[in-house]
């Protein structure tokens, strides 16, 4: 039995769960959903919670109201990047709860282009890249000790300074911009200290099951579009990947109707219709290879990819 | 309020909490009995409990594989044992049966901790099997105290096992563990700034009181710390209770034979005197017995045995087993036949 866990926690803003296109849980769902049907779907809602419409019913998952885990330690709650620190101890603690034995979880901003079964890995150890945008584990007792392991090094940064030092300069991936200083925890700086102290308690997930740089490969289940930023009228609005990419929209228009589609989309709906392109193709065209979009700092955006869009078509007339 | 809520009000704050002693026992299989295993004298130790407390409830865990004939002990000093698993062990086998690098004395405070979530009783206090007591424990100098009650040593400690700040301060803890269980330079900074004798350990091996040091370093404020007097250790004035840590207590080329020490000592032969027969002594101490009766029993105030253990020294510790035969000697032959 396995379920597919997600862990959002939203922005102040008036906005309902499904049409928040800067975290498109529901149209990563979506994709999920139109690719695999059996597996058990949940989404921990941490703080206060949205409107989520239809969609739950529609698409079949359940949304859990949920506390950060670790927010029961006072300092955590001091910076807001711990509320991203948090998400592997939330999804980990749900999950115990649970009759599931294979746990996996993906980012809001994971669009499946393939059923994520068969996996790669058995699951027996805890299967992960450098980000943790997607990882998966079997409860047992290997995945269940790297976990524990990287619990400790997360509970520990928190109060020891130099220990968190440690773990940023053994992360090769890089923290992100938000966290500006040594002394702030990471949770992939924890993933690489675990991983370096844990070597035989864990599997590196290849980018065919976690494509997390737009590399182009044969069989590519699922797109982590991380390090895209597809700025929209000032917001950097991730979930129009399910519309301007063709795969995506072919998958989602499966399992959401145009009035679905509209209520997520909003009035600009036809407008990203109108941009629609293969993504593979654009990707094969080399107009957004790896080599163009470089880590987090410095990500392709929307106005780059409809300008590639648009030269490519050029082109291709 | 009504008058029936503020009588439930003034039942919540005037209900004393329940206390339970937890004892941590592992044995090695050498084929000694629970009972007569001088290195782990838990039986002893209980006795010096039951002695001066004839109620408070006692719990023994006996982890591991290995388990021990306790005869009519339980009965008589009227304690539970109960057979448990390592907790550190279930998720972190490997690491932690490593030889070089780790023990499972560092499944301690996890496995007071889960065991304490099963019984009715709140209050918490775990005693090491060689910690002896003079007087009763309760009341305890802290009690009432939301936080985790100890030292600079984990063989004694007390807390509420209800209070968040007492689970925030485990919860750390056992974080602090498990990354010095995987985690070779954390490990090492832990033993530098350990200022507790870890026995000349190798730096790199994970150890409870290195830990609770780097705790106590990066959070000053999680625990509370208990006075000398209740986890008394040589040396101390008037003390609640003796915990002979960094003391060696050799006989016959054998260590840390600790089980000596309450029948050598005349505070704490009284104490178990008054539990146990002499049908007991002669289960516990079997082949020993005839030598220690043999020895002239010493008072733990003579300070002219105090300068002998000063100066009695093995491996840079005080040595109790020469200090005792170097001040009392023995006795005629005739007293102890």
């Amino acid at each position: 039995m396995s379920a597919m866990i997600y862990h959002v926690f939203w922005p102040l803003s008036a906005r309902s769960a499904y049409d928040d296109l800067t975290l498109p849980v529901v149209a990563s769902i979506a994709t999920l959903r139109a690719v695999n049907q059996a597996v058990s779907v949940y989404v921990l809602e941490c703080g206060k919670g949205r409107n989520w419409g239809e969609f739950p019913e529609k698409l079949n998952f359940k949304v859990v109201p949920w506390e950060f885990e670790l927010f029961k330690h006072d300092v955590a709650r001091e910076n807001h990047t711990n509320k991203f620190c948090s998400r592997v101890s939330d999804v980990v603690k749900f999950a115990d709860s649970t009759p599931h034995d294979l746990i996996l979880y993906a980012d809001v901003d994971c669009f499946w282009r393939a059923d994520p079964f068969p996996l790669e890995f058995s699951g027996d150890r805890f299967c992960v890249q450098n980000n943790f945008g997607f990882f998966y584990y079997k409860k047992q007792p290997k995945a269940l000790a790297f976990i524990e392991a990287y619990q400790s090094n997360m509970i520990h940064c928190l109060y020891d300074e130099e220990y968190c030092a440690h773990t940023h300069e053994v992360n090769d991936w890089g923290k992100p911009q938000i966290v500006v200083e040594q002394t702030i925890p990471w949770d992939e700086s924890c993933l690489a200290a675990t991983r370096k102290d844990l070597p035989n308690h864990h599997c590196v997930l290849s980018s065919r099951e976690h494509n997390l740089f737009l590399i182009p490969c044969e069989g590519v289940k699922m797109e982590h579009l991380t390090t895209m930023e597809f700025v929209w009228k000032g917001e950097n609005l991730r979930g129009l990947a399910a519309v301007v990419f063709s795969e995506f929209y072919d998958l989602v228009s499966k399992v959401l109707s145009q009035q679905d589609l509209c209520l997520i989309y909003g009035e600009d709906f036809g407008l990203f219709k109108s941009y629609r392109v293969s993504y593979e193709e654009l990707v094969s065209a080399n107009v957004l290879s790896s080599s163009n979009i470089g880590v987090r700092k410095d990500p392709v955006r929307l106005e780059e990819i409809m300008g590639a869009i648009r030269s490519y078509r050029i082109k291709m007339i | 309020m009504c008058s029936a809520s503020l009588g439930f009000f003034c039942w919540m704050i005037d209900t004393p909490m329940k206390p339970a002693v937890i004892y941590h026992v592992f044995w090695r299989d050498n084929g000694r009995d629970a009972y007569n295993d001088m290195q782990v004298p838990v039986v002893l130790a209980i006795s010096t409990l039951r002695a001066v407390n004839p109620t408070i409830p006692i719990y023994v865990l006996e982890c591991g594989q290995v388990r021990r004939e306790w005869s009519h002990f339980p009965e008589k000093l009227h304690f539970s044992v109960v057979y448990a698993d390592f907790e550190l062990e279930k998720k972190h086998h490997a690491a932690l049966h490593s030889a070089s690098k780790s023990s499972v004395v560092c499944s301690r405070l996890s496995d007071v901790n889960e065991f304490a979530k099963q019984i009715p009783e709140d209050l918490i206090i775990y005693s090491d099997a060689d910690v002896f007591w003079l007087r009763d424990p309760l009341p305890l100098d802290c009690a009432g105290e939301k936080r985790f009650c100890l030292n600079n040593n984990t063989g004694f400690f007390y807390y509420d096992k209800n209070s968040s700040e007492a689970n925030w301060f485990l919860d750390v803890f056992q974080s602090y563990l498990i990354t010095s269980l995987y985690n070779d330079d954390f490990c090492r900074r832990a033993h530098k700034i350990n200022r507790w004798d870890t026995g000349g350990m190798e730096r790199q091996r994970m150890w409870l009181e290195p830990c609770l040091q780097m705790v106590y370093k990066d959070i000053p404020d999680c625990c509370c710390s208990i006075s000398k007097k209740e986890h008394g250790f040589w040396g101390c004035e008037d003390p609640k209770m003796f915990h002979p840590a960094g003391l060696n207590v050799e006989w016959d080329g054998c260590y840390h034979l600790r089980g000596f020490i309450p029948f050598l000592m005349l505070e704490f032969y009284h104490l178990v005197e008054s539990v146990l027969s002499e049908s007991d002594f002669k289960l516990i101490y079997r082949g020993y017995l005839r030598f220690l009766r043999s020895v002239k029993k010493v008072s733990f105030h003579d300070k002219l045995f105090n300068i002998a253990l000063s100066k009695s020294k093995s491996g840079g510790k005080p040595e109790f087993m020469s200090a005792v035969i170097k001040h009392g000697g023995f006795l005629p032959r005739i007293t102890f036949l």
